[in-house]
């Protein structure tokens, strides 16, 4: 019996060693989409389901030359740069004065003990300011958060998961979330983005799921307007018949912290326009 | 004259036993969407709620006031079947979605 619990403890051992690290999920994400598109390289995977597909990828070059996010870039900077009534901008918020840092975030805050959003510390900011926080999917704070994204255009995407087993513990909250199917349709994340990318579901092709936050916010031709990731995650929730969660609530937040986290190394290209 | 009181009994008999196979019926819709609503609530809670399950009591609710309380019965039940399943589903993921992780 002793031996036996001996035994045990050791794989147990054994097992948690081997566990894998962010670091080795992310090699591990890379390379599965490397051989499951041989002719795409790693750095294109920013162009969401334009990088995988030629012939849609000549339209959507032909609409970024006009692009339709133009007109929130130009909103978000002057919001951005107009005064809060008491004086101060976001810019006082902000590392750097807001400009060129959207590769820094999602990251974890060992203040709080939570994982910090672009979006979620814009409205903190309006609230320090006594601002009313603005709504989380559309309208003002996509233009802030396009703008902060299009001044950070070309810096390399640089998630951190600091050395706090609470950082790990949302990490793999969010990981568990990807991973996890929901909805009536029984549907995970990774379903989708990952196992099956590139195939068609209805007249949409499925995008892989490398690169996905790199240039968001988005404007989307569907929604005829800008949109949020948080956005974006509500609308694949529902897809799967699933009640969406709340934009910027814990389980989004560490949503976006796992699946930013994969597409460290890649390049910030929001906003970007989407079918 | 005999006859009439014979009449107007029965009538007050049948009216009488349907109201109570209306309050038979209202306590079975009252029964099944109370279970679905708890049911919806438990999945809510676990963040695993489907989105057919609120549109379910919502028609079930505009069927009991309509009067047909058996529709509104089986709409319920098809909610509360709905709110199990996510819930199973729940738990099975908390087990099975390490294995569909990429390694
Ligand atoms: C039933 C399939 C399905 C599931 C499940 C699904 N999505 Fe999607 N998703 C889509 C489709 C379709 C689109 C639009 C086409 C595309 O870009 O893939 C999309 C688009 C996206 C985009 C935007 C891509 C871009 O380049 O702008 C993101 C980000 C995204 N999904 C994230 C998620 C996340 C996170 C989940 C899990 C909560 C999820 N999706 C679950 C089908 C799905």
């Amino acid at each position: 019996m002793k031996r036996m619990v001996t035994v045990f403890l050791g794989a147990a051992l054994v097992a948690g060693l081997a566990w894998a690290t962010p670091e080795d999920d992310r090699q591990a994400f890379v390379e599965y989409f490397q051989n499951r598109f041989p002719d795409v390289a790693v750095a294109d995977y920013i162009n969401g389901v334009y990088a995988i597909d030629p012939g849609a990828y000549e339209q959507w070059v032909q609409i970024e030359e006009f692009a339709p996010y133009e007109l929130a870039i130009a909103e978000g900077k002057e919001l951005f740069e107009t005064p809060f009534a008491n004086g101060k901008t976001y810019a006082d918020c902000f590392p750097n004065g807001g400009i060129g840092i959207r590769q820094n975030y999602p990251y974890f805050d060992t203040a709080t003990g939570q994982v910090k959003t672009l979006e979620l510390e814009i409205n903190e900011c309006r609230e320090k300011n006594g601002e009313k926080p603005l709504g989380y999917k559309k309208g003002p704070i996509a233009s802030i958060s396009a703008y902060m994204a299009f001044t950070s255009r070309g810096q390399v995407l640089d998630v951190k998961i600091p050395d706090d087993p609470r950082a790990m513990a949302a990490y793999e909250h969010g990981k568990e979330f990807y991973y996890s199917k929901r909805g009536q349709l029984n549907f995970s994340c990774a379903d989708c983005h990952v196992s099956n990318s590139g195939m068609m579901i209805r007249a949409d092709r499925l995008s892989p799921a490398l690169g996905h936050p790199t240039h968001f916010p988005v404007y989307r031709s569907k929604w005829n307007d800008m949109g949020t990731l948080h956005r974006r995650f509500d609308g694949c929730n529902k897809q799967v018949r699933a009640v969406p969660l709340k934009a910027q609530g814990e389980e989004y937040r560490d949503l976006e912290y796992f699946v930013t986290y994969m597409s460290n190394g890649l390049v910030i290209n929001g906003p970007g326009a989407r079918k | 004259m005999h006859k009439k009181y014979v009449i107007a009994g029965a009538l007050i008999l049948a009216g009488f036993q349907a109201g109570l196979a209306q309050a038979a019926d209202e306590a079975a819709y009252k029964a099944a969407c109370d279970a679905a609503e708890e049911a919806r609530k438990m999945s809510a809670e676990l963040k695993y709620e489907w989105n057919t399950v609120a549109p379910l009591i919502e028609k079930a609710g505009a069927a009991a006031t309509a009067g047909d309380f058996g529709k509104a019965v089986s709409l319920c039940d098809e909610a509360r079947l709905q709110s199990e399943a996510a819930v199973a589903q729940a738990r099975q993921q908390a087990d099975d979605w390490r294995s569909a992780v990429v390694k």
